[in-house]
């Protein structure tokens, strides 16, 4: 081999590093990846690949902790936290159940341990309702009978209900929101509960009953 | 069919769960019992009300800066913890050199200056003894041996001060002894 062709096959060498180097850097999207991948990723030291769960998943574990909290900066904070441990202990995931259910669970139980050591804040800082509601069928039918609530506004009634559901305790405002906010299954809430079906259901019957009688003037 | 068994069912009527005899068990009860059927009716709409919680939704912006807030608090949750000796002065923000300047300097002065004046009036002297330990007492007493029952060596006068009949008892090591001067016999 000539001189000419060794400094020729190693300038070749050297492009094709560049090249990898490159591919290396570029961003690569996972926004359409399957959790179980983004996991396994993350399981394997791709760091990057958890913002993707973060971004699938922040809106519908926000929902949740603010219907529980009713406060925008409380839901914020344990969302987060929710997020920081999942990401700290990605590794004991075995994949049993999704990645979904793995982190509402955490969600949820952070949640609940935060409101019984009572530490959520006292005002409500409630979120905006959105114009759906105006061709919500249950909300229509709701405000076609002539009661009080006809009489009071959007924003009272919200306040009103937030309000009554911060008086429930707060295993059966879980139950509540988790059921009747959010339509989980009541199998689906006791796995997030750690508790029996049985159980949701006796919750969410004497939640029920509590709710219509703080909410009389409105039913 | 009960009254109690049949509101504890009515959600999973209304959701098509039950078979079909308890179903209609169920809505035989309602048309007969109008407690129940207020309960029905007050339930339907409370999951009404409910849908308000469906609509409430945080402003557009809200997740703008979640994952940055995300990615800052990971960083500091990963944070190596400081040690207890710096917790501690960031807790009472210690700096040695601005206490020396500001808080230990100006008390060492004072303290000085309190030396210098005591030495200056020669309040008081120190006598050594066998029994009672750092007893304070005038310099009159101090020079005359048989008033503490020591010997003359052992007391020690800085300077002859006779006008403070003031006597101190620091700590007494046997029994408790007077120094009142009415007691003292020459």
């Amino acid at each position: 081999m000539t001189t000419l062709q060794k400094l020729a096959d190693k300038l070749n060498r050297r492009t094709g590093s560049i090249a990898e180097a490159r591919q290396a850097e570029q961003v690569v999207d996972l926004s359409q990846t399957a959790d179980e991948t983004l996991v396994a990723r993350v399981q394997d030291g791709d760091h990057g690949a958890f913002d993707f769960l973060v971004e699938r998943y922040k809106e519908r574990l926000y929902a949740t902790v603010y219907h529980m909290t009713s406060n925008h900066a409380d839901a914020n904070d344990l969302v987060q936290d929710a997020f920081i441990k999942a990401f700290t202990s990605i590794r004991s995931f075995k994949r049993e159940s999704s990645f979904y259910t793995w982190i509402y669970r955490i969600a949820v139980n952070r949640t609940l341990n935060h409101l019984k050591r009572g530490k959520n804040r006292q005002q409500f800082s409630l979120d905006d309702i959105d114009n759906h509601i105006q061709s919500d069928p249950d909300f229509v039918e709701l405000m076609s009978h002539v009661t009080p609530r006809r009489e009071v506004g959007l924003n009272e009634l919200q306040e009103k209900l937030n309000a009554a559901l911060q008086k429930l305790s707060e295993d059966h405002r879980a139950v509540v929101v988790m059921h009747d906010v959010q339509g989980l299954t009541h199998a689906d809430i006791g796995k997030a509960l750690h508790c029996s079906e049985g159980t949701v259901r006796s919750r969410l019957f004497y939640a029920r009953q509590q709710l219509q009688g703080l909410l009389a003037d409105y039913l | 069919m009960n009254c109690r068994q049949t509101k504890q069912l009515l959600h999973d009527l209304a959701d098509g769960r039950l078979t079909e005899s308890v179903a209609r068990d169920i809505q035989r009860h309602v048309a007969e019992c109008s407690d129940c059927r207020v309960f029905q009716q007050r339930d339907r709409q409370l999951q009404q009300l409910l849908a308000v919680k469906r609509h409430e939704t945080p402003g557009p912006s809200y997740f703008t800066n979640f994952l940055s807030d995300f990615h800052k608090r990971l960083a500091e949750a990963n944070a190596p913890r400081p040690t207890f000796w710096k917790q501690l002065s960031d807790r009472f923000a210690f700096d040695p050199l601005v206490a020396l300047r500001s808080g230990f300097a100006p008390a060492l002065g004072a303290a000085f200056v309190v030396a210098l004046l005591l030495r200056g009036s020669g309040l008081t002297s120190r006598v050594e003894h066998p029994n009672a330990s750092n007893i304070t007492v005038p310099h009159r007493l101090a020079a005359v041996p048989s008033a503490v029952d020591a010997p003359s060596s052992l007391l020690t006068v800085a300077q002859a001060d006779f006008h403070t009949p003031r006597y101190v008892l620091d700590r007494i090591a046997a029994a408790p002894a007077s120094y009142d001067v009415a007691s003292i016999h020459f």
